[in-house]
């Protein structure tokens, strides 16, 4: 296999991780896919290292990480200019999950709700969406998103708390409801 | 609901999540970054060579700045020798440009340039002629 066709293989395994990452943490497709190229261009440039590593998942999943918080921290203020124009932007798509479901209208409700989820943690603000993100995906713990995001403790509970908030208003869900 | 209730649950919901799926134009995006870059494998630096290698290409610097200075400080005769008939024929060389080409270089030059825009002249002019031929 070519140096160009084993590139080509290793961003199709790992493009999905790179941009999920990116856009849970960015909140904008637009602006993921441009980090999701800038990552693969630096696993391009570092590839004889990288290419055929156990820890290549990774080295891609920090790279993403580093260059996403860089680039709220570089574009915060038009972020927020623009952000309430481009808020609904990026709908996931239904087709393929659907074809999966067994009972159509309880899944339909159940994809219904994922979407309106991850619509609502896109829709959160920098610094609430970040610190939840680290949290439940990469589950990081309060003390490593606080060094992370050079802020205190108290700011990282505050701000993922009034995440959860939002997060559970959007979704409706009442304060009882386990 | 308790705050640990609501982490416990929506951890739950958000882990559940579907990994949302690359756009289809990263994938074309990226190879066309990379194929304006060198190839990978031309990329990789020095120190990301295997360690025999590193040391290989060292000890071979090493021979080749010990042979370079060897000769510098005591050339064998017929390197010497070699050297001096180089810079002979390198100054017979310099007198014959200074004296018989430079002069005559622009002269060249001009005549070169008038040459071809003549013949570009003249190959428009046939274009046209033939082009007002074929369109009658």
């Amino acid at each position: 296999m070519t140096g160009a066709a084993r590139f080509e293989a290793f961003v199709r395994e790992y493009q999905d991780m790179v941009f999920a990452t990116a856009v849970r943490l960015l909140g904008r497709e637009s602006d993921a896919e441009d980090v999701a190229q800038t990552v693969f261009m630096r696993a391009f440039e570092r590839f004889a290292e990288i290419g055929d590593s156990p820890s290549a998942a990774g080295w891609l999943k920090t790279v993403t990480t580093n260059l996403c918080l860089n680039h709220l921290s570089r574009y915060r203020a038009r972020w927020r200019l623009f952000s309430e124009m481009e808020r609904d932007a990026g709908t996931p798509r239904l087709e393929v999950r659907i074809a999966r479901m067994t009972s159509a209208h309880e899944d339909l409700e159940r994809v219904e709700e994922q979407e309106r989820l991850e619509r609502a943690l896109r829709r959160l603000p920098d610094h609430q969406r970040v610190p939840l993100v680290l949290f439940h995906f990469d589950e990081l713990s309060y003390d490593a998103i606080a060094e992370t995001l050079g802020v205190s403790l108290a700011k990282v509970k505050s701000d993922i708390h009034r995440g959860r908030e939002a997060l559970r208003q959007e979704l409706s869900i009442p304060h009882g409801s386990r | 609901m308790d705050p640990a209730d609501l982490e416990r649950l929506l951890d739950r919901r958000l882990k559940a999540l579907p990994r949302p799926q690359a756009p289809r134009t990263l994938l074309p995006r990226v190879m066309a970054a990379a194929s304006r870059h060198a190839a990978p494998e031309a990329v990789s630096g020095w120190s990301t060579w295997p360690r025999g290698w590193r040391a290989a290409a060292i000890a071979a610097a090493l021979m080749l700045a010990a042979g370079v200075s060897s000769l510098l400080i005591a050339p064998p005769a017929p390197v010497a020798e070699t050297a001096r008939t180089a810079a002979d024929t390198a100054a017979i060389m310099r007198v014959i440009w200074d004296v018989l080409l430079q002069p005559a270089a622009t002269y060249l030059v001009v005549i070169g340039i008038a040459l071809t825009l003549a013949c570009a002249a003249a190959w428009a002019a046939l274009e046209v002629a033939l082009g007002g031929a074929s369109q009658r």
